[in-house]
């Protein structure tokens, strides 16, 4: 067992891992943040992505041990209360969520996007979220999505 | 009915799960813990086809941590989607027919000791000779993968003839012959197969990845030997279907079996090699065909050979070998047409369902055919179309009865989107245009199993606060049927479909509807919702009206308020007529289902083909071919779609998009290959390459409008039909581009460069 | 899910302490991004008892970029190597290399020394256990054969790195160290003679040696770029890619280097394509004639997506491509 301490959606944990735990198993077993999700657990879908330090990583493949000393971000942590982020928001009203399974590492991808580039071209979109696969959409909408979230984006979202 | 006739049908709806999906609050069959779970995992066959003599599981039991063990001789009785096909055990019993057939189920306290414990089991196996060319199978009388099959290892032979064959081929100016070959891809859903059982008291509780949760509750009562009311089959939120979770699978059963034995709930998840290890996707499909046209283009005659290759179940697949036969009748007029499909068994993971079953490879064979043929003829390939193009309310020669049909309608918007005839063989070399269209149905007439039941009911209750509750089978995989069913209750009875609820996919609470498969839940679900909000609106109209003193005909309801037409100074909320009612003694509710009328031939094999509607298709592609290294590239996909009528036009965009852009990685990159040993060439989403975003062009999606006049409001299908035109599209465009015909797909840099060198035609 | 196999995670606080780790422990293995490690494991690829965790050691995190040339620490990020604008503007094949591993988010977590040590693929040897036994264990795993060319001798596993067609392109050298004892001992050698043409003994460390980081010598002048080819646009390892440097001087190529990856066990330096290059003027006809010598010596085995005629064709298309944009 290893005691990690970390910043988990700006709430400070501790929680006890073991060695060989990834950083998904944590968020998901032990912390209940079933958001993020488990869709090839090898780090060639992208679906497990959340944000460390701001920056978007697999959680499938990040050792729960080394999350020490971090901020983490899932999905869980995005909406202020009842108030989607604009990533979010801009996601529902494009469409751009069908079953929803990629949606999280989709939105977070792009979050982290728009926080380092808040004007994207489509495709500079498409490039920051290329690891990220998504079978429903054929993608459209969730560029969409991207572009209209970018145009609402405050300074710091 | 026109659009702007409507409050709510024809504008861009946001899901009513998007939010839950966006914010992590979405419980999907993962997601879900219950207290004592305990890990189920499968121990699967490393072996394509051998007898099992013996398997002792006395070390696996022992290890520490092990709560159960179970085996197929555990539950003897058969299962399979298809009454007629029912070949499949829970667990292996005496046999075991691929690689990843499931043979043991272990549950354990965790992760780590379930799989040790799957290495403790000792199974001795008999290896026998392993088929996988499905034309060696055919006539392998030596080898019988199922010792049912008569000859050889053919699972069944289709034959159908309408008109006269003979004649049209005798009048044609000119016949072609040419041969195609469909690989296989698998559905890859990006959520994982989840299985949760929970038995207890007496009673067996099933959470799972299903789209057809009737069907598990059929096969889990029969092959668990409960009765039908001593279990619950539940789909919570799915993330992504395709047709991959479209039949019971052993992971189910077994799941319960677990369960039972331990006397705790049992979770099994599959990895994503497990997913592609259990498969059920598109046919590999070797096809021949030959075509009669008049110098005009008129087909004459149509003789179509298919040999599907099956993999070792029959799945869905004696509905896929019907399917390609009497699909290829849409979306032109045939006037004689032969068809000889023949399915075989090999050892290989079962081939089943797929978005757009059954008619994808047939329809990408035929339209490159038609292009050949119109090349031929010095015949523009739109014009060929234009000149076959099935008409409304017409009928095919194979009896399919076609009511709505916008194919013309499409042909021409997606031939002006992507300028054909400014562009079609006008850009410089390397670059083309092509076209193709497709028809597909919207839901199967015929229930899988035969019973005089609806397709799907739908019940509504109205609680007190005026809020709305649909409660309906139907499974929303992530296609948007809950949001549909929202969508269509709203639009019946004046309420906002946002604040509508819908219960669904719980065999407990919800009643039954057959499943989200062959394009039927808008179809059908939508009718059996607008039926049973149309006796909501039947009880509380009298009620509305009698409060408001106006007559009942003159009662609007918009957005929860109810008024008379010409007296806008009265109105009552919904709530408070919904007071009202209950004061009066009666709660308000409604109940509706959906039954096709009866459709379709009396011949052999009518069963597969005859439905409600059809929905049309054409699409236009171009690309980009880079003569030096072979890779093509679609600079650009334009999908005119046939839906009737879009109720909800985001969401019926994104089953276009999806689909077509789920074509692209079928016809350039995708491939369910398998090893000479029976493996999966590729079982992992890096290696099996589904498109990134990269890989694909924004599709423009256009949207067809032809109003049908049996579906709810006019709509019919728009998520499987919409996949079929993309492929042929692509091929057809790179003959535009460089001058080659490919017939396998998928398309190879390697095959364009062999084509290109060659410079000959197949 | 796939679980990771049991180990003992080792979080050393500097380079030393890590090394001394890696020389105590035969059975440790050094974790830089995990990106492919972690897939390994799961895959019972690689079951270390120990596991030295060198994320975080600032040792191994300098990035120095100056006129004389640069050092990049060997867990600098890729996403940094790939956004870093000196680099991009100096080392422009580097930067284009990092930028096409994988996919971004992936590049977020590997590491430039990760992506240098990378391990070798093959199709029957990246693969689970369950299907490993299945087919049969291969020469690089628990086998006697090789799987993908059964008469041979050796394993034919595909050196897959993309920066590293494009470190040797620009004259990196590589700086290692191992503990022996008693003290830190660094050496440094061309990062060429890293690597062995071998899929099972790739790499030319002693055990315990690590390497620290990567050196550059100056852009002055340097012309240079990085092309992959993959099926897909993202995610995919490379089936072939070249790495293009050169000077141009009074119209002639100069110190002209390339470099080809993912054709064989080990980066093939094309050199008699460098041969025909140096001091010569470019033209379509020398380039055609150069694009047919390149990949000569390889002959790839069929253990990779597409066909291993085709790899060379990329190889030589892509070779040919890039030499005409730097020439350009």
């Amino acid at each position: 067992m290893i005691i990690v301490q970390m910043t988990v959606n700006g709430n400070p944990i501790e929680v006890g891992v073991g060695d060989e735990e990834t950083l998904l198993e944590t968020l998901r077993q032990r912390l209940g943040l079933t958001g993020t999700k488990q869709g090839c657990d090898l780090g060639d879908c992208g679906s497990c992505t959340v944000l460390l330090d701001g920056k978007p990583v697999l959680s499938c493949l990040t050792l729960a041990a080394d999350a020490q000393g971090h901020e983490i971000v899932t999905i869980e942590g995005l909406a202020q209360g009842e108030d989607l982020h604009p990533v979010q928001r801009a996601f529902h009203e494009a469409g751009a969520v069908q079953c929803g399974f990629c949606t999280p590492g989709m939105v977070l991808t792009a979050k982290a996007l728009l926080d380092t580039n808040p004007n994207p071209d489509r495709e500079t979109i498409k490039g920051a979220l290329s690891g990220n696969l998504c079978r429903c959409t054929g993608y459209v909408k969730i560029v969409n999505a991207v572009e209209i979230a970018a145009k609402v984006y405050p300074e710091g979202a | 009915m026109k659009t702007s006739s409507f409050s709510y049908v024809g504008k861009a709806l946001p899901r009513i799960d998007g939010v839950a999906k966006l914010t992590g609050d979405a419980q999907y069959t993962d997601d879900i813990h219950l207290p004592g779970t305990l890990v189920g995992k499968l121990l699967r066959s490393p072996h394509a086809h051998a007898l099992i003599r013996n398997i002792d599981v006395s070390k696996a039991e022992a290890l520490p941590g092990v709560r159960g063990i179970v085996l197929g001789k555990e539950a003897p009785i058969c299962f399979g989607i298809l009454p007629r096909a029912e070949d499949e055990n829970a667990l292996a019993i005496d046999k075991v027919r691929y690689v990843g057939e499931p043979v043991v189920g272990v549950a354990a306290v965790d992760e780590r000791t379930a799989l040790e414990a799957l290495k403790l089991v000792e199974v001795d196996y008999e290896l026998l000779p392993a088929l996988f060319d499905p034309y060696e199978a055919m006539t392998r009388e030596d080898v019988k993968i199922h010792k049912e099959s008569e000859v050889a290892n053919i699972e069944r032979r289709a034959t159908l003839e309408f008109g006269s064959v003979e004649e049209g081929f005798a009048a044609a100016d000119h016949i072609r012959e040419d041969t195609f070959f469909k690989a296989a891809i698998t559905h890859a859903p990006i959520e994982t197969h989840v299985a949760l059982a929970n038995y207890r008291d007496g009673k067996m509780t099933l959470w799972s990845t299903t789209q057809v949760p009737h069907y598990v509750h059929k096969a889990i009562s029969r092959v668990l030997e409960l009765p039908m009311d001593r279990v619950r089959v539940i789909k919570p939120t799915l993330g992504g279907g395709f047709g991959g979770k479209g039949e019971p699978f052993s992971y189910e059963f077994v799941a319960c079996m677990l369960s039972r034995k331990c006397g705790r709930p049992v979770k099994i998840v599959h990895t994503r090699e497990e997913v592609f290890m259990s498969h059920r996707g598109r046919h590999p499909m070797h096809m021949k065909l030959r075509t009669g046209v008049k110098k005009d283009g008129t087909i004459t005659a149509v003789e179509f050979q298919n040999l599907l290759d099956g993999g070792s179940y029959g799945s869905y697949g004696l509905v896929t070998l019907y399917y390609s036969g009497q699909l290829l009748t849409l979306p032109y007029i045939l006037p004689a047409y032969r068809f000889d499909g023949v399915r075989v068994f090999t050892n290989k993971p079962a081939c089943g369902a797929l978005r757009g079953h059954g008619g994808v490879g047939p329809r990408f064979a035929f339209e490159v055919h038609l292009d050949r043929i119109a090349t031929d003829l010095g015949i523009d390939p739109v014009e060929i179309r234009q000149k076959n193009a099935l008409k409304p309310n017409t009928m095919t020669l194979n009896e399919l009865r076609i009511t709505s049909c916008g194919f013309e309608e499409c042909l021409e918007k997606a031939g002006k989107a992507i300028g054909w005839n400014e562009r079609r063989g006008k850009l410089p070399r390397g670059r083309g245009v092509g076209i193709a269209g497709g028809g597909y149905v919207s839901g199967a007439n015929n229930a899988i199993y035969f019973n005089p039941m609806p397709h799907s009911s739908v019940n509504i209750s109205v609680d007190r606060g005026g809020g709305v509750t649909v409660f309906c089978g139907a499974s929303d995989i992530g296609q948007g049927s809950d949001t549909m069913l929202a969508l269509v209750a709203g639009e019946t009875l004046g309420i906002r479909p946002d604040t509508i609820k819908v219960i669904s996919a719980d065999t407990d609470t919800t009643p039954v509807d057959l499943g989200s498969y062959s394009s039927r839940v808008t179809f059908m679900a939508g009718n059996a919702c607008r039926s049973a909000a149309l006796e909501v609106r039947r009880k509380i109209v009298p009620i509305i009206a009698e409060k408001l003193g106006v007559p009942e005909e003159t009662v609007q309801i918009k957005d929860g308020i109810a008024s008379a037409q010409g007296h806008s100074e009265k109105t009552l909320t919904f709530a408070q007529a919904v007071v009202l009612a209950e004061s009066k003694g009666t709660s308000i509710y409604g109940s509706g289902g959906y039954t096709p009328p009866k459709l379709g031939g009396s011949y052999r094999g009518a069963g597969v083909g005859p439905s409600p509607a059809y929905s049309f298709g054409a699409h236009a592609a171009e690309v980009e071919v880079d003569e030096e290294t072979g890779v093509v590239r679609v600079l650009k996909l334009v999908a005119a779609h046939d839906l009737g009528l879009a109720l909800n036009p985001l969401a019926a965009e994104g089953q276009v998009e999806g689909a077509a852009v789920n074509a692209l990685g079928e016809v350039l990159l995708e491939n369910h290959d398998i090893t000479d040993g029976g493996q999966h060439a590729c079982p992992s989403l890096l290696e099996y390459k589904i498109p990134t975003m990269l890989d694909v062009p924004d599709v423009e999606a256009i949207l067809v409008e032809s109003v049908d006049p049996e579906g709810p409001f006019g709509a019919k299908e728009c998520g499987e039909g919409s996949l079929h035109p993309s492929i042929p599209a692509v091929v057809n465009a790179i003959y535009d581009a460089v001058g080659i015909w490919l017939h396998d797909a998928p398309i190879t840099p390697e095959a364009v460069l062999s084509a290109l060198k060659k410079g000959e035609q197949p | 899910m796939m679980p990771l196999p049991r180990f003992k995670l080792e979080r050393p606080q500097s380079l030393t302490e890590a090394l001394q780790l890696l020389g105590e422990f035969p059975d440790a293995l050094p974790l830089a991004g995990g990106t492919d490690l972690l897939v390994s494991m799961k895959q019972g690829l690689y079951t270390p008892g120990r596991l030295v965790d060198l994320k975080g050691l600032k040792e191994l995190a300098t990035l120095e970029i100056n006129p004389e040339g640069a050092f990049l620490g060997a867990g600098v990020k890729l996403s940094t190597i790939r956004d870093n604008c000196l680099i991009r503007e100096r080392y422009p094949a580097l930067s284009e290399a990092a930028g096409v591993v994988a996919s971004p988010n992936i590049q977020n977590m590997g590491t430039l020394g990760g992506n240098v040590c990378l391990d070798t693929r093959c199709w029957y040897f990246n693969q689970s256990e369950f299907w490993r036994n299945s087919k049969g264990y291969c020469l690089k795993k628990d086998g006697d054969i090789c799987r993908a060319a059964p008469s041979a001798k050796r394993c034919f596993a595909v050196f897959s790195s993309d920066t590293v067609p494009a470190l040797i392109a620009l004259g990196a050298r590589a700086e290692l160290a191992w503990w022996d004892g008693e003290s830190t001992i660094h050496r440094e050698i061309p990062l060429e003679e890293l690597y062995r043409e071998d899929g099972i003994h790739r790499i030319a460390l002693k055990r315990g040696e690590l390497l620290v980081g990567v050196r550059l010598p100056a852009a002055h002048g340097i012309r240079s770029g990085y092309l992959k080819y993959r099926k897909r646009g993202a995610i995919d390892y490379p089936l072939a890619s070249v790495a293009v440097a050169m000077r141009m001087k009074d119209g002639t190529m100069r110190d002209v280097r390339v470099v080809l990856g993912a054709l064989a066990s080990s980066p093939v330096t094309a050199s008699e394509a460098m041969e025909l290059l140096e001091g010569a003027q470019p033209s379509p006809e020398l380039l055609a004639r150069v694009t047919e010598l390149i990949g000569k010596r390889t002959s790839p085995v069929k253990n990779q997506a597409g066909s291993p005629a085709h790899r060379k064709q990329m190889a030589r298309v892509y070779a040919q491509r890039l030499l005409t944009r730097l020439t350009a």
